[in-house]
């Protein structure tokens, strides 16, 4: 379990954005104490101009009070606009500052990173979180604070006005507060449980609806149906829990506050009936009673079990701001690519320690070499091509282009100088000219064009009706698998690298579609080195030379043509693949 | 369709409240010398209470304070205050061996029912003035009636 955030904890996290926007900050604190002095002293006033024209018709001080008493009301009124623009202000700002750095890290996060976090935990967390850190700034430590000095205020009135009402008060406040406390832990306890079980359902449910198609096609609805029912299960047995101490924590207090009001009550009727006690004064006992607490204690309660709830959601921010990324990378040299030769010199890779993937991997890729990398599942092709593009950094050896180590590399002129096509090709929900200037976004019209027709998509393109402009993804039109493929391979063009690796892309087309989209490699391939993985033997065979990994290292190497001939592992792996797929050559 | 509307008047009043402290800080100054102001300058009457009793004087009911200074002027009388509470004039005031004999203008023994019968008189005395802002800083209202 990880450790509790605390109080001062929390503040210290959120103080660099409450820093940022500190004058905005003390002004609206500063609103806030004017408004609290005002809540204070308005019932005063009110008791004033109720004994004078009580007890001594004295009409004139009646209404010059009278005319105070209604300035302030409207001047207050006027305050409580500004202070409440100060506070939207500030929320929007706050939460749009923490907002944005979570997205930079998510954008930052490493391969590690990214596959240890939770889709659905993400996007409660951005959502959702965010605004809890604002209320946590704001209700919990300035509205406190405030409720705090507001209570000694009214209880140094009750106390001047009536000793006895004030005693009634003293003995009963530290009751309240030690209650308050006793409930707070529990629910913590049990806000911290839900929020856990909460991160994991949101996650499975995303991912359940992405996969509604697989589920129907494998049968699998009872059991999913299973699992959600388990979700809701555990979920709503904490709702309960956390409920029935909400309820019993509220419901004790208010038994306390009750009893108060009680001995409040009776102390003004008695002091009131034998003539030490004016109507005015029993009005400002009564009022500062029932403030201290609504205003003070049940506030306080209030926030201090929401301020355990809110500091989990606090500590889910700060462990997932503590998430090692991309800024750990060393490198800081600019990459830069001329013939675009590849060496793997003894690399040593895991991604659990206990279970190596590459065990001293080397090879050299000459520049403008097309190879295949192949071998079983699982045995380090695709972590080949992560290792190139930066992805993780590898336990020992060197991986160097052009003779510059990648240790030493940008991360991001790595990346520019090499291009990616994977299986899945991701498509925005936005128009095709907005999907291909991923790719380079300062690329023209004419350069989109070119792309299109060199991936050959133009045609597919033309006969829309808004061509470039056409929407694509949820709100628009379909693409096929192929199609998506071609997209990809245009912003290739776009992006233009020295590199290009293609990590299985044509693995779940049809063959007809897969060689229509090998024709378009074919030209992209020109000119550039490359690095196919590939399960199907007919993306091998473009390329130059094969190499085979087997256990961490390449066992075989060669042209896949000689392969076929000469190398039994080799032609297991495709025969035994391949007769798998339906696809015997 | 757009779901936004620029609202520029809204951004003119975000920039101007939000954007530079002094439109603030200047309204909640104007708003306290305001305040402070009209709570210096409001008078409302400082009243000191005693207890009194009728004592007879020429055959006439007089009442006696033990005090020392009691001003001449308007004042009320009261066995109970939150029941009733006369208010008199003390026509003029006489030391005697044990306070003050206060002289009260017309017969209010006789006007106010019980007030010869009553064990417990208080009587309301204003002696000056003091401020509304006092009176609400520091008495909490209490002593401002």
């Amino acid at each position: 379990m990880d450790e509790r955030l605390t109080y001062w904890g929390g503040v210290k996290f959120l103080r660099k954005y409450f820093m940022k926007h500190k004058r905005n900050f003390l002004l609206f604190y500063v609103g806030w104490f004017v408004d609290s002095v005002l809540t204070v002293i308005t019932p005063i006033i009110f008791a004033i101009m109720i004994d004078q024209i009580v007890y001594y018709n004295n009409l004139d001080v009646f209404l010059r009070v009278s005319l105070v008493f209604a300035l302030m009301s409207l001047f207050s009124c006027i305050h409580y606009f500004l202070i409440y623009t100060f506070h939207h202000y500030l929320m929007s700002m706050y939460i749009f500052d923490i907002r944005m750095d979570l997205f930079n890290k998510i954008q930052s996060l490493n391969a590690v990173g990214m596959s240890q976090a939770r889709t659905g935990d993400l996007i409660s967390t951005i959502l959702y979180d965010t605004e809890e850190c604002m209320h946590f700034i704001i209700r919990n430590i300035l509205h406190s604070f405030n409720a705090v000095l507001k209570g000694v205020f009214y209880i140094v009135y009750i106390f001047i006005i009536s000793s006895i009402a004030g005693f009634a008060i003293a003995l009963f406040l530290p009751l309240v507060a030690y209650m308050t406390f006793k409930f707070g832990n529990r629910i913590r306890s049990y806000s911290d449980n839900q929020r856990e079980i909460y991160g994991g359902y949101a996650s499975w449910l995303f991912e359940i609806l992405r996969g509604l198609a697989e589920i129907r096609l494998l049968t699998a609805e009872k059991m999913v149906r299973r699992k959600f029912v388990g979700f809701q299960r555990d979920l709503f047995r904490l709702d309960i829990k956390t409920r029935f101490a909400n309820l019993t924590s509220n419901q004790v207090i208010e038994g306390v506050n009750l009893l108060l009001q009680l001995a409040i009550f009776g102390i003004c009727a008695y002091l009131a009936f034998i003539g030490e006690m004016t109507i005015g004064s029993v009005i400002v006992l009564v009022t500062f009673t029932f403030a201290l607490k609504d205003q003070c204690i049940a506030y306080l309660v209030q926030n201090i079990m929401a301020a355990q709830y809110r500091l989990t959601r606090i500590a889910r921010i700060k462990r997932f701001m503590a998430m090692e990324d991309e800024r750990s990378w060393k490198g800081t040299n600019e990459l830069a690519v001329t013939r675009g030769d590849i060496r793997f010199e003894n690399v040593h890779f895991a991604y659990d320690s206990r279970k190596p993937v590459l065990r001293g991997l080397s090879h050299a890729i000459p520049g403008g070499r097309h190879v295949a990398i192949v071998g079983r599942s699982g045995c380090g092709k695709t972590t080949v091509a992560s290792l190139l593009i930066g992805m993780y950094e590898w336990q020992a050896g060197s991986i160097a282009i052009d003779g510059q180590n990648l240790a030493s590399c940008d991360l991001k002129s790595i990346r520019r100088n090499i291009g990616i096509v994977q299986q899945d090709v991701l498509i925005f929900d936005a128009t095709i000219r907005e999907n291909l200037l991923l790719g380079n976004p300062k690329a023209s019209e004419e350069e989109i064009w070119d792309a299109c027709r060199k991936a050959g998509i133009s045609a597919f393109i033309e006969a829309l009706p808004d061509r470039l402009d056409t929407r694509i993804g949820k709100g628009g039109i379909g693409l096929s698998g192929g199609q998506k493929q071609r997209i990809a391979i245009a912003r290739i063009y776009l992006k233009n690298p020295a590199i290009i690796v293609f990590d299985e892309a044509t693995s779940a087309l049809d063959p007809e579609t897969e060689e229509r989209i090998h024709d378009a490699w074919k030209e992209l391939l020109q000119g550039r080195t490359a690095i196919v993985i590939a399960h199907r033997l007919s993306s091998v065979m473009l390329c130059d030379h094969c190499i085979l990994i087997e256990d961490g290292v390449v066992r075989e190497e060669g042209h896949p043509e000689r392969l076929l001939k000469t190398s039994e592992p080799f032609r297991k792996l495709f025969a035994i693949h391949e007769v798998a797929a339906g696809h015997v050559h | 369709m757009s779901l936004y509307n620029k609202n520029t008047f809204g951004r003119k009043y975000i920039r101007t409240v939000a954007g530079s402290p002094f439109p603030y800080l200047a309204f909640l100054a104007c708003m306290v010398a305001l305040f402070l102001y009209l709570a210096l300058s409001t008078k409302v009457d400082r009243i000191r209470t005693y207890p009194v009793k009728w004592v007879d004087v020429n055959g006439a009911p007089v009442l006696a304070v033990e005090s020392t200074a009691i001003p001449a002027g308007k004042a009320f009388l009261y066995s109970n205050k939150n029941e009733h509470v006369y208010p008199v004039h003390i026509r003029k005031t006489e030391s005697s061996h044990n306070g003050v004999l206060l002289y009260l203008d017309g017969q209010p023994a006789e006007e106010i029912p019980g007030a010869m019968d009553a064990e417990n008189l208080y009587l309301d005395v204003p002696q000056g003035k003091t401020t509304l802002l006092y009176f609400i800083l520091v008495k909490g209202g209490k002593g401002g009636g």
